[in-house]
């Protein structure tokens, strides 16, 4: 008898059509077409797919957390023999994070920003055991360390008074845990819970979902579109493609013996192919950073100075044509190298050297929405950077945008469009062209595929690659996800709370890596082979 | 409290700067108190000798350091119109002024907080849709119209109360404030109206936030939600447009004023400027500027009581 049962689920949303401020219902659109899924007690299932794949949406259904014109139909949908849509608003709220609970992907936006972490982690024993915590605040605050600590946070007492943007993303998301168990829910929803962390936290925070499901049998439906960390922590495993099951079976039978072609392209996707393959043997550098210190100062009220150094004595050269990735958890020293790279910050050490006649380098960066300006049109975002540079005429703009919408394989049209119009795949060819228009002979790629799902990750590296050899443009490669950084780049460099730790071909920091860190992210990140 | 510190600093700078900008721009425009007082038919050189007294012949920045320094001690100098001190002409002015803002700002709070957040448990719904209609109607109704409808309707047809009967708080404390209800009503509506629009569209904003779906989660009532939540991360926002309503309404609502024939600041201006009183006009730009000010400066310091990310 499983704990939930769910039966020919189909979910649908109304389109609606904006007449003047008016809205009028104009159809319906399904987006699940009739999924079966069934969760044991103790057991976790994960759910696999790409975005738009229905998986988010059906988790959700689970909870009656959708938006309000959502239609949900099944044949059955039972938690623990209650017909969950038979349900009224007042049962739900009695359900929802008392027997079952879920955890988001966004830790810093799932959070009330405004309320303390000792607020939002008891919240959840005032709306279900009222009558037992109201009154009593001692009996209240040691239910919530008790859960704080187990859920690994060391010195649950500093948290109580904290907001969440004082915490880093790890904590965050151990709070949403913790908030998550505190009343002991015999079903955990976790939406792509590790998405947005970095590799070893990730790890940490898989090993804590373990932990609650063996501790009290909890039972956990993960949803995640990154199949090794499927592989590692579930039972049994429902791939998704467009609101239908493409397959399913227990991880066994996913990983070895996939019958689907859908499924094979996800794990090839996974795992990875070999972009990379360019030999230095060019020697002189584009590029050289020589014993590089970087040194943020803040200055207090009193006129102190704190002096927060984020990168120590770094130095690498950065070859013609070459894909030199830089790879490093959060905090690392990442980003403060890519920024004083382009100029946007000094050295406070050591010396940047360009060889002759090369310019600065372009940055395409992760978030594309984001960097974009969304007030303009994808034409004159491309052509602006030209406007600046100068000397050239109206028309020769124009035939450069075009040329660039064509390299990125985008069509004309796009010119026209705003950003908002485009999906995630094309704002970052959009990104990409921008970096292009002006032809550099070094483009720095911080986290450029991290937003996008594997399919469109496949592309955009594809497309890079292309690029790169048409144009012999060199790159710098950002990212935290090691089999990104395998497929791409010629050379590594892994970067640890601002120093190098190791630095290698692709090859050798794979095979043989030497530094202890280096050694953790890949077995973090390759669990699937 | 560092902070609160820094920004009553900043307060008493920016106001010192207003208030010598104010005194330059007065100084500057032709005909002076000399003028004003001898009429423009006077012999020039009596008129050069009264300029003389009253010391208008020094460098401006001297004039104004006596200014400011009388100033700091209560005196704005004397009205040329009614030959009164100018202090005690605006603090005669002020409680009707004063009065009539707060409890325009009670009505606004009142009103618009419940009607904003109405139509927000379905947006686009025809609740929601209502509220939105009923505001614009408040935001386009011009607020002497207004005044003269309530006038007419509780006035004339209904005879609630004395039209153009103002009443002195010394005399009858309980009619003065009634009397003032209408007239508060005719400042808040257009107020109100917008705030119920702006109220309403952050909370629409919020529930649209991933930490309204984790409170949903955690088992919220839609009710529990919107208070213990979603209320907490709009009135960030709402305390500054507050803020800022409030200096508007303490700088005098000279339309309405008018049109109930309340003494206040706002009429006190009018006459002041086609008069040419140029030191109650200055005491009074000058009292505006530092009610917008302090109010900005409160808002601030609430913001930052509000809001952890900017402590």
């Amino acid at each position: 008898m499983p704990l939930l049962d769910i039966k020919n689920l189909k979910i649908s949303f109304q389109v609606k059509k904006d007449t003047d401020g008016f809205f009028t219902t104009i159809g319906e659109q399904e987006v699940v077409h009739g999924i079966d899924l069934y969760v044991e007690k103790g057991q976790i299932l994960g759910l696999v797919g790409e975005s738009g794949s229905g998986k988010s949406v059906s988790s959700l259904s689970i909870l009656k957390l959708l938006p309000e014109d959502a239609k949900i139909t099944a044949d059955k949908m039972e938690f623990d023999d209650i017909e969950l849509l038979s349900q009224t608003e007042a049962q739900w709220q009695a359900l929802r994070g008392d027997r079952i609970s879920m955890v988001f992907q966004e830790p810093m936006t799932s959070l009330n920003p405004v309320l303390t972490i000792e607020k939002q982690v008891e919240e959840g024993l005032l709306l279900h055991e009222e009558e037992k915590y109201k009154d009593n605040k001692e009996l209240r605050r040691e239910r919530v360390l008790a859960v704080l600590e187990e859920a690994g946070l060391s010195d649950p007492e500093e948290l109580l008074k904290k907001y969440p943007h004082q915490l880093s993303g790890g904590m965050r998301q151990r709070v949403m845990i913790a908030i998550a168990m505190i009343n002991r829910p015999e079903l955990l929803i976790a939406d792509e819970p590790t998405t947005a962390l970095d590799a070893a936290t990730q790890e940490i925070i898989l090993d804590l979902l373990k932990y609650y499901c063996e501790t009290y049998k909890t039972s956990i439906l993960f949803i995640s579109h990154d199949l090794s960390l499927v592989a590692r922590l579930c039972d049994r495993v429902l791939v998704l493609k467009n609101g239908k099951v493409v397959e399913r079976g227990t991880k066994e039978d996913i990983f070895y013996r996939p019958k689907q072609e859908y499924t094979k392209k996800l794990m090839a996707a996974a795992t990875g192919k070999q972009l990379a393959g360019v030999s230095v043997t060019n020697a002189v550098p584009l590029l050289q950073l020589k014993n590089a210190t970087i040194e943020y100062r803040e200055k207090t009220f009193f006129g102190k100075e704190k002096i927060n150094t984020a990168v120590k004595n770094v130095s690498f050269e950065l070859y013609k044509g070459e894909v030199l990735g830089l790879v490093g958890e959060s905090g690392s020293g990442k980003s403060t190298i890519s920024k004083a790279l382009t100029g946007l910050l000094p050295l406070t050490k050591g010396e940047l050297i360009r060889a002759e006649g090369t310019g600065t380098p372009r940055m395409v960066f992760q978030d594309p929405y984001g960097s974009l300006n969304p007030a303009k049109k994808i034409g004159w975002i491309l052509e602006e950077p030209l406007k600046i540079q100068g000397g050239y005429t109206k028309e020769e703009r124009k035939r450069l945008v075009m040329e660039a919408l064509k390299e990125v394989e985008l069509e004309e049209g796009h010119a026209k469009r705003y950003v908002r119009e485009l999906s995630g795949g094309q704002r970052q060819r959009v990104a990409i062209a921008a970096a292009l228009i002006q032809k550099p002979e070094i483009v720095i790629l911080d986290e450029p595929v991290s937003a996008l799902d594997v399919t469109v990750q496949g592309q955009i590296l594809e497309l890079l690659y292309r690029l790169k050899e048409e144009h012999g443009i060199s790159y710098l490669f950002v990212s935290h996800d090691m089999n990104v950084i395998r497929r791409v780049c010629d050379r590594v460099i892994v970067l640890y709370q601002g120093e190098i730790v190791e630095m290698g071909t692709t090859t050798d920091v794979f095979e043989h890596p030497e530094h202890p860190y280096t050694k953790e992210l890949l077995r973090n990140n390759m669990a699937v082979h | 409290m560092k902070f609160i510190l820094k920004k009553i600093g900043t307060l008493i700078i920016t106001l010192v700067i207003i208030s010598f900008l104010s005194f330059l721009a007065f100084s500057l425009i032709p005909g002076d108190a000399a003028v004003a007082n001898l009429g423009m038919d006077a012999d020039e050189a009596a008129v050069e000798a009264l300029r003389e007294e009253l010391g208008l012949n020094r460098p401006v920045i001297v004039q104004y350091g006596d200014w400011l320094f009388s100033a700091l001690q209560g005196d704005f100098g004397e009205s040329t119109q009614y030959h009164l001190p100018v202090s005690e002409l605006v603090a005669k002015r002020l409680p009707a002024t004063i009065t009539l803002a707060i409890y325009s700002m009670i009505i606004i709070t009142l009103v618009s907080f419940p009607l904003g957040m109405l139509g927000t448990k379905k947006p686009d719904g025809a609740m929601d849709t209502a509220v939105t209609v009923l505001s614009q109607i408040g935001m386009a109704v011009p607020q002497f119209f207004l005044g003269i409808l309530l006038t007419f309707f509780f006035g004339i047809l209904l005879n609630w109360f004395t039209v153009g009967g103002y009443v002195n708080p010394q005399e009858d404390l309980g009619g003065f404030l009634s009397f003032l209800l209408l007239p508060a009503v005719a400042v808040a509506v257009p107020k109100c109206a917008t705030m119920t629009r702006y109220i309403r569209n952050a909370v629409v904003a919020q529930k649209k936030m991933d930490y309204v779906r984790t409170a949903r989660g955690k088992g919220n009532s839609e009710k529990r939600l919107l208070l213990n939540h979603v209320l907490i991360n709009v009135m960030m926002p709402v305390v500054t447009m507050l803020a800022m309503m409030a200096a508007d309404v303490l700088a005098g609502s000279i339309v309405v004023e008018q049109v109930f024939n309340i003494p206040g600041l706002g009429r006190l201006l009018i006459t002041s400027i086609s008069n040419r009183d140029y030191p109650v006009v200055q005491a009074i730009v000058i009292y505006i500027a530092s009610t917008v000010v302090i109010m900005n400066t409160l808002a601030d310091i609430m913001y930052q009581k509000l809001d952890p990310r900017v402590r």
